[in-house]
């Protein structure tokens, strides 16, 4: 195993592998930053361009190009409040309020640090113990989606800030949003009223670029002209560099989160979305200050951070150990290994082990690169605050626009997108927390659809629920969860 | 500030009431051993009906409470209230300019609709300097039709007839 | 004044690029960009078949070709977009089995039989039965065994209820005398993680898709749903040596809308034509093991087809309650 590794890394080092992995990270970077291009997106505008190149330099750039898309998505997020994937709703929650109270630069330096040290976190993983994950991961039936989904719904009173009952509404509403469109089980037609535009279902990312970004360009848009300081302040960078102790204060979120995400990672159907979100919840749950989240808590972002971008180990152990894709852009991948005559499963590893290793490698490398490019990068992004207020509210706007749209080139998305920033603008007026809404919407769906699927294998008996033990473990612990804040603060149900 | 909350919540009632009565009526089509489509929908607008019942009963309460302590607060001073109008306008203002964009689009392209209606917004924000009225809205659109339509190819909406001419002329 | 002096500098090149690139009209017919709409997201089947046609068809083409993904809805909101731009042949819909399942009972108000009119239908899948290679049951034989004496007991996942994926494994086993469980998962990821799992018992999926797998001996592939054993699984019976007439596969065609002019669709019917020899093609119909029969039909053909096809569809459809 070690001599692998020792070539992979000698490998990685030839001239044309160093720029496939600037290249890729750079374009990755790009297509994350701008909404409207996902990263699985940027991953096959880029494939056409490796079919003459060595398999090895082809997966260097790709996977340069993934990583680089899930970083380039946090930076829009935290400067921007344009989340570019749902997973990167906890960082605009935390990290643009974060950049709105003037420490962009700050939030820049907690997510880059987190999200390296994450994917690294899972690189190693993935390197050390790929079959052990993915036959792990294996163990997740139904039941234990079911389980993951109600632990993950769990922390939502964690996530209300002020008024629980508000934050339970507001959840309740985002899981009825999930069961607009098809029915996953029968098939059906629910709640579209004969329209077409509701015949998909709602897609996550219209609804977070309306009730997040939408709704604070309105809300900012009501204030008076002059009064407005600039959306995103900043201080240079190096003055806002964390401190070692603050990342040692908050050790324990920093060893749990990126646990999460490696292992709900490799779960396909779950991914980076469900990882970032129970982290972040969980983070919200045991957190010292809990009223601090949703108003830039720096613990919040840490978790989602270190758990999004651990998820993506996760995704490759199944894909390479399996041939199974954990998330839509490692099923991308796919696609590019068969262009490469290779087969993506069990027996890769036997046979093309400089493939496998080399891929390792190439994304701890990615990983390493892009702290660099990003370092430099953001000054770039910081400048943009330069603009008038006016310019850069409506290029947000626009962005938000185009990015709606660019989700199946459709004018739905817009008018959907619209809608939803009227209803985020009427919950911030009337202090209804927006997250456990989009948590609803985020696990709304895989909860219904897996607590059926539960019943169409068990044939109607839901006590299969807890005869099994992970499943049992998991209910137990959403249980745990949900009552934990009652004794912790009793007054938190009083005060509506 | 202090907001009526009784209306809001009172519009919240009515929704998930509304589509209750919708799911209820849903075609209930299930599979053998599961509990069908409708199952879960009526679950989730029950509990989300009922708590926002108690969430205006609580409201009421605190209403009744506070008018008791000190009903001479809530009148508010007329300088408050110039505010609120002018907020409400400049808010009413951008809604429009949003919708307008959005429902021309697909009859005049994104090249016209985007212009305009960046034109639009900046004026509604507020903006008066005329060098930035006069550049932003075609360094705006020029860039996103740079990035968008011609590096990646993004099939925005051209328009019909004249306008689709018009919009090929540029993607 | 410098900021100002940039600022018109890049108004100026910004507008000089655009300009410059004008297209100057020409007269024949394809005189601007041809765009193929795949009714599905980046990366699924449907649209990486489109894709590997596409990367063939390039060359041969004066105009830039386009690839736009407009997927929900089960498909038809692509196609519901492709019904409503003018009949001009440069708007081209990739036609999965999707569409005319959606045809017995259409969602939206488009038809694939009554707007569009075929240029070719390009590929013609295969279906394997598989099961997980752990699993008690060695052939179909078995697994027909045990399903008869325990009618629901086997359960068989798949993606999009009511859609291809059911219609092809109830209706299979159907014909065999056996009723199973249909557990739908929404992507072939995790229906293949839950039959690895021990979760549900087997699938019916595309061969591609399912024979890395196989080979890895991961999953045992049973029966093959197709006249005649595939070369890539030679072990594996097929269904009519089970004496089961049931040879239904997965269909990619593209069509236009109805009404293009016809010597337009037949420009474009003989320059796909060609694009199917390149050899990037080749290479995806190798990798993806779709020689076993041939694809093409001739637009005449694939209307035929399709309508044999809707009416099967009917059939089941009807069968399983979907449609009364």
């Amino acid at each position: 195993m070690l001599e692998h590794y020792l070539t992979a890394f000698s490998t990685i080092f030839l001239p044309q592998n160093l720029l496939a992995l600037c290249l890729g990270g750079l374009w990755g970077l790009m297509a994350g930053a701008l909404p409207g291009i996902s990263t699985s997106m940027g991953v096959v505008l880029l494939t056409p361009f490796t079919y003459s190149m060595s398999p090895l330099t082809a997966f260097t750039i790709l996977v340069s190009a993934y990583c680089g898309g899930i970083t380039g998505g946090s930076i829009t997020s935290i400067l921007f409040g344009i989340p570019g994937e749902p997973s990167s709703v906890p960082t605009v929650i935390e990290g643009h309020s974060l950049a709105k109270q003037g420490r962009a630069a700050y939030a820049l330096w907690v997510f880059l640090l987190c999200s390296i040290g994450g994917g690294l976190f899972s690189v190693f993983v993935m390197m050390a113990a790929t079959p052990l994950i993915a036959n792990f991961a294996l163990q997740f039936g139904p039941p234990e989606y079911f389980g993951l989904t109600m632990l993950g719904l769990s922390v939502v009173s964690g996530l209300s800030g002020g008024s629980v009952l508000k934050g339970l509404i507001s959840c309740l509403f985002g899981i009825f949003l999930a069961t607009i469109g098809t029915d996953g089980i029968t098939g059906v037609e629910r709640f579209t009223f004969g329209t077409t535009i509701l015949l998909g279902g709602i897609s996550f990312i219209t609804a977070m670029v309306g009730l997040l970004a939408v709704s604070e360009i309105l809300i900012e848009a009501e204030e008076p002209f002059q009064q407005y300081k600039g959306s995103v302040d900043y201080k240079g960078m190096r003055g806002e560099m964390p401190r070692v102790s603050e990342f040692k204060r908050h050790w324990l979120i920093l060893t749990k989160s990126p646990i999460i995400g490696t292992v709900i990672g490799a779960l396909p159907g779950a991914g980076a979305t469900i990882a970032a979100f129970l982290a972040y919840g969980e983070a919200a749950r045991s957190s010292k200050n809990p009223e601090k989240f949703g108003h830039g808590a720096v613990d919040g972002l840490m978790a989602a951070e270190c758990a999004n971008n651990a998820s993506t180990g996760g995704s490759m152990t199944i894909l390479l150990s399996l041939g199974i894709p954990g998330s839509n852009t490692t099923a991308m991948l796919i696609a590019a290994f068969m262009i490469h005559g290779l087969q993506p499963g069990p027996l890769l590893l036997g046979q093309r082990p400089d493939i496998v290793y080399g891929i390792f490698v190439a994304m701890l490398m990615a990983n390493l690169f892009l702290l660099g490019l990003t370092i430099i990068g953001i000054r770039l992004f910081l400048q943009l605050n330069r603009l008038p207020y006016s310019v850069f509210s409506v290029a947000i706007m626009i962005l938000c626009v185009v990015g709606a749209f660019g989700l199946s080139n459709n004018m739905d998305d817009i008018y959907l997108m619209f809608l939803f920033g009227l209803i985020g603008y009427y919950m911030r007026k009337y202090s209804f927390p927006i997250a456990p809404a989009v948590l609803g919407l985020v696990l709304g769906n895989l909860a219904e659809l897996s607590l059926r699927r539960t019943l169409l294998l068990s044939l109607g008996d839901p006590l299969i629920l807890i005869s099994r033990p992970i499943s049992a473990i998991l209910l137990a612990a959403s249980i745990f969860s949900i009552l934990y804040p009652l004794f912790k603060r009793p007054k938190a149900l009083k005060s509506v | 500030m202090k907001k009526n909350e009784i209306v809001p919540t009172l519009i919240i009632i009515a929704f998930f009431g509304l589509m209750l009565i919708h799911a209820m009526g849903l075609r209930f089509v299930k599979r053998f051993g599961e509990m069908g489509s409708g199952f879960w929908p009526i679950l989730i607008l029950a509990a989300a009906f009922l708590l926002s019942i108690l969430l205006l009963i609580s409201h009421l309460i605190k209403f009744q409470r506070e008018r008791k302590q000190a009903p001479e607060e809530r009148s508010t001073s007329s300088e408050e209230g110039i505010d609120l109008k002018n907020r409400r306008k400049r808010l009413a203002l951008s809604v429009v300019c949003l919708l307008g964009y959005i429902l021309l689009m697909p009859w005049i392209g994104f090249v016209l609709s985007t212009l305009l209606y960046v034109f639009a917004f900046i004026l509604a924000l507020g903006e008066r300097r005329r060098l930035i009225l006069a550049i932003s809205p075609f360094l705006v659109t020029g860039l996103t039709v740079i990035v968008f339509a011609k590096l990646i190819l993004m099939p925005l909406p051209r328009g019909v007839d004249i306008f689709a001419a018009f919009s090929r002329l540029i993607y | 004044m410098k900021r100002v002096r940039i600022l018109f500098l890049c108004v100026g090149l910004i507008g000089l690029w655009i300009v410059g690139s004008w297209n100057i009209a020409s007269a024949e017919y394809p005189e601007r960009a041809i765009e193929i709409i795949v009714p599905f997201g980046v990366g699924g089947g449907s649209d990486t078949a489109a894709r590997a046609v596409a990367e063939g068809l390039k060359p041969l083409l004066k105009v830039p070709l386009v690839i736009t993904n407009m997927p929900g809805g089960a498909a038809t909101k692509g196609m519901l977009h492709v019904a409503q731009q003018p009949a001009d042949g440069y708007t081209i819909l990739a036609v999965t089995t999707s569409h005319l399942i959606d045809a017995v009972q259409p969602k939206t108000r488009a038809h694939i039989l009554r707007d569009f009119d075929p240029i070719m239908r390009i590929q013609w899948d295969t279906t394997t039965v598989f099961i997980s290679a752990e699993s008690k049951f060695e052939t179909l034989k078995d697994l027909l065994e045990y399903g008869k004496k325990n009618p629901r007991l086997l359960k068989f996942g798949g993606t999009s209820p009511g859609g291809w994926a059911e219609i092809q494994t109830v209706a299979f086993f159907k014909k065999l005398g056996v009723e199973v469980t249909f557990v739908p998962f929404a992507a072939g990821a995790e229906t293949k993680a839950a039959i690895l799992g021990g979760h549900i018992h087997g699938a019916c999926e595309e061969l591609a898709e399912t024979l890395p797998l196989v080979k890895a001996g991961k999953l045992r592939a049973v029966a093959v749903i197709m006249e005649k054993r595939h070369p890539a699984l030679p072990d594996v019976p097929c269904t009519a040596e089970l004496g089961v007439d049931y040879t239904h596969g997965l269909m990619r065609a593209w069509a236009v809308r109805k009404g293009t002019p016809p010597d337009r669709i037949k420009y474009l019917h003989d320059v796909i034509k060609k694009a199917l020899d390149a050899p990037v093609y080749k290479k995806f119909v190798q990798d993806n093991h779709l020689y076993a029969r041939p694809g093409y039909l001739s637009p005449e053909d694939t209307r035929r087809y399709w309508e044999d096809e809707v009416r099967f569809f009917t059939g089941v459809l009807k069968e399983l309650g979907y449609v009364k």
